[in-house]
């Protein structure tokens, strides 16, 4: 860390201990690195937690409602009940017209992105050349970070993919991070003989148990210009950090994350991860692309995004409290007026293969979704301000109008259904004039444009055999409107609660479908 | 709506699926579906040249990729097909039956009966009449295609669905569709020019501005002469066309017609065995 007889260091240690007698020792970065943590584990664990509650308490979801939200709440409610007593008709009126309307309008916006995004399919923002004629000695420290946990079965696999990254190895500061009771997963991590260089860090047990919390712990001891993230059963395509390298370099300032795109390995597994993989590749090669073009605000995948890491120490790191850490980071960026890029690399993941542990993950993922979506509309003024309308509209209709959507849509379904078996006169009597017509819109167009948009998933990546599984995305709208209620449960009673996803599941080889 | 923006649409669908073969661009095939189904929706009479498209489509896709072949189908049929199911459902729904093609009533404006007795007769004479208008430039980018390095590309045939709809349109209401067809026509034309534009050389850019300035003006003129000039004249054409046209059609309609749904033995035994 320091030369030998120091003048510096010993004006400083003199000045911070009066004369005391130093004794001088030669360690490795590794081992200073431990005593550190030993000495500052405290702090350090507290600066994770509470670093952006401190500093930015409103962009922190630690409170899941403000006083604010919760006196609109209420009125709101107490309107509702109000007008539903007096004023019945009016009141279902007004709610069928909002809900046809948000369907309408979250249907209509994907459209347009996919078919925004579609038109820069064939565009290649890094090309193959750029990496071939990198001169590697230009090449920046890059940081990775890699939280795992209870990741036994995969943490061998893990290692070995990320050998297999194009960077020179000694310029990667390769960081996993543990929870320290976790010994099943450090004792795996420890057989697979990881190279020196990479670290253990060690992350004592605290509240909330969550990843961003060990990312900003990461964060700390991040020694990189660059930094990214990948998760424990993560494949990234091996050029990945030098073409975020590039990509930075082409970028002005202002960019300061690129995110990958992620896919799946295992997307044969069965119906569930052809329908998620179908999801997955219509999200991130499509509506991510989509998102890029219109300048909108890009809520970030969980993995595999590259970040200039003093940008992202300046935003003030993950929010810990959030369970869509990543999503709330990519918004709150460009409420900073920072941006977003879209790189075109991919991460491959493993796909989610029991519906429990989809719906589990799912739902996590929902509840975040509905806390950025809180986080960010505290200020609305201020945040139209920072993003314009566009960006405001796009929070509304993309982050909490799909939870939205996915928690009323089964009433609409039982509707309908009771309607055209019962014939019941009560459906009809509201549905007449402008009303019917977005109705019968919504029912016809809005859910075949929601199975059809997921067709274009297959072209890109010509996973051209998944095409016909796109008309089974009804039933996986079930199980994504299941979840969204399991959300909406936990927000109230249990809004820190990481849903932890359970991988290792595939008997598949990461290798069996991916070809780089 | 009126019939001229109907045909504009079906215009921008066939663009956007010749962009989508030529470019394989997969937001130009999303585009094309959803417009081809748009079509469908204002203009069921669309229908009738589906077939025409699954043909193309079939051959004109990529032969090595044989698992994009059924997804690009699929694509393109998905929309018109949950639009043949839209009407149908709607038709159903206010107690029409489950009408594949056809509404009674008036919903969205879609009233439609179909007569299918075209009078081939008048419908030749016109069709004969509105020949040198319609080819002008239509035939001048038709025969720009086929003499081409590449002609046979099967997508060109794509060109051809105006004329197959205005055949087709005719037929279903028994009366000539008449020269309101002429705009897809022109249309496809300047899209054709637009896609194929780096494929013109410039000498070939020039002669196209040019028919296309001799196309607008010859437009003019035809419906000013039509309408002032020539009355008298246009019925002195229909009345020779008739006298070239008649035998024909009468052997036609004593065939072919009274022998429908097929060739009878009478019919096959007089081209084979006489």
């Amino acid at each position: 860390m320091t030369r030998q007889n120091n003048k510096e260091v010993k004006r400083i240690l003199t000045r911070k201990f009066g004369s005391i007698e130093i004794e001088e020792l030669l360690i490795t970065n590794r081992d200073l690195r431990m005593v550190l943590e030993n000495i500052y584990k405290d702090e350090m664990v507290k600066e994770a937690v509470e670093g952006l509650f401190y500093r930015h308490p409103e962009e922190s979801a630690s409170r899941v409602f403000t006083k604010r939200q919760i006196i609109f709440f209420v009125l709101l409610a107490v309107a509702l009940i109000y007008s539903f007593i007096y004023y019945q008709r009016a009141s279902i009126n007004f709610f069928l017209y909002f809900f046809n309307l948000l369907f309408m309008g979250s249907i209509l916006f994907k459209f347009v992105l996919s078919i925004i995004g579609a038109l820069q399919e064939r565009e290649e923002f890094i090309t193959q050349e750029e990496v071939e004629s990198i001169d590697e000695k230009e090449l920046p420290i890059y940081s990775i970070l890699v939280p795992v946990y209870k990741e036994p079965k995969i943490i061998g696999t893990l290692i070995q993919n990320l050998k297999k990254l194009d960077y020179p190895s000694a310029k990667l500061d390769i960081l996993f991070l543990f929870e320290e009771d976790d010994l099943e997963t450090i004792n795996k991590a420890k057989e697979a003989h990881p190279p020196d260089n990479w670290n253990f860090i060690y992350i004592p047990k605290s509240h909330p148990q969550t990843k961003p919390k060990a990312c900003n712990y990461g964060l700390k001891e991040a020694r990189g210009e660059f930094l990214t993230i990948y998760d424990a059963e993560d494949m990234p395509e091996p050029d990945q950090l030098k073409k975020a390298y590039i990509a930075f370099q082409k970028s002005d300032e202002q960019v300061i994350c690129y995110q990958s795109a992620l896919n799946y390995f295992n997307r044969k597994d069965n119906l569930l991860t052809k329908l998620f993989t179908l999801e997955y590749s219509y999200w991130f090669d499509y509506m991510l692309p989509g998102l890029d073009a219109l300048k909108l605000p890009i809520p970030l995948g969980g993995t595999s995004n590259h970040f200039r890491i003093e940008k992202l120490r300046e935003l003030g790191g993950w929010d810990p409290f959030n369970v869509t850490e990543d999503a709330d980071l990519g918004i709150r960026a460009n409420a900073r007026g920072y941006k977003v890029g879209i790189l075109n690399s991919t991460t491959y993941e493993e796909a989610n293969n029991k519906i429990r542990n989809w719906i589990n993950q799912r739902s996590r993922w929902q509840k975040g979704y509905l806390q950025t979506f809180l986080v960010h509309n505290r200020h609305p003024l201020k945040f139209i301000q920072n993003v314009g309308l566009r960006g405001w509209f796009t929070l509304q209709i993309f982050i909490g109008g799909s939870v939205l959507t996915h928690l009323v849509a089964p009433f609409f379904w039982l509707l309908f259904l009771v309607w055209l078996l019962s014939g019941m006169a009560f459906a009809a009597e509201y549905h007449i004039g402008l009303l019917l017509y977005i109705s019968l819109w919504n029912l016809l167009f809005g859910n075949f444009l929601g199975i059809y948009l997921s067709t274009m998933a297959v072209f890109k990546r010509k996973y051209y055999d998944l095409v016909i599984y796109a008309l089974f995305n009804p039933i996986y709208y079930l199980l994504q409107s299941f979840s969204a209620w399991k959300a909406l449960k936990q927000l109230f009673f249990n809004p820190f609660y990481w849903e932890k996803t359970e991988h290792g599941l595939t008997e598949k080889e990461v290798n069996d479908d991916v070809d780089f | 709506m009126m019939l001229i923006f109907k045909l504009i649409i079906f215009s921008f669908a066939n663009y956007f699926l010749t962009e989508y073969f030529k470019e394989k661009e997969t937001a130009y095939l999303f585009l094309g579906s959803l417009t081809t189904a748009l079509v469908y929706l204002l203009l069921p009479e669309f229908v009738i040249i589906l077939p025409f498209y699954i043909v193309i489509f079939f051959f004109a896709l990529d032969q090595k990729e044989k698992k994009k072949r059924p997804a690009q189908l699929m694509t393109f049929l998905m929309p018109t097909l949950a639009a043949v199911f839209s009407l149908s459902y709607i038709s159903w729904v206010y107690g029409y039956g489950m009408r594949l093609i056809y509404l009674s009533g008036s919903i969205f404006d879609l009233s439609a009966a179909g007569v299918f007795a075209l009078n081939f007769k008048d419908f030749l004479l016109i069709l004969a009449k509105n020949i040198p208008l319609i080819s002008l430039i239509y035939i001048f980018v038709f025969f720009w295609l086929l003499f081409k390095k590449t002609p046979f590309r099967v997508y060109v045939y794509l060109y051809l669905s105006p004329i197959l709809l205005y055949i087709g349109y005719s037929y279903i209401y028994g009366i000539n569709a008449g020269v309101i067809f002429y705009v897809p026509m022109l249309l496809f034309s300047l899209f054709y020019f637009l896609i194929f534009l780096d494929e013109f050389s410039l000498t070939m850019e020039r002669f196209f501005y040019f028919f296309l300035i001799v196309n607008f003006i010859t437009l003019l003129l035809y419906l000013l002469a039509v309408m002032i000039i020539l009355p008298a004249f246009e019925i002195g054409i229909i009345e020779y066309l008739n006298e070239i046209l008649n035998p024909v059609l009468v052997y036609f309609k004593e065939y072919a017609f009274e022998n429908w749904p097929g060739p009878g033995s009478e019919l096959i035994k007089y081209f084979y065995f006489r």
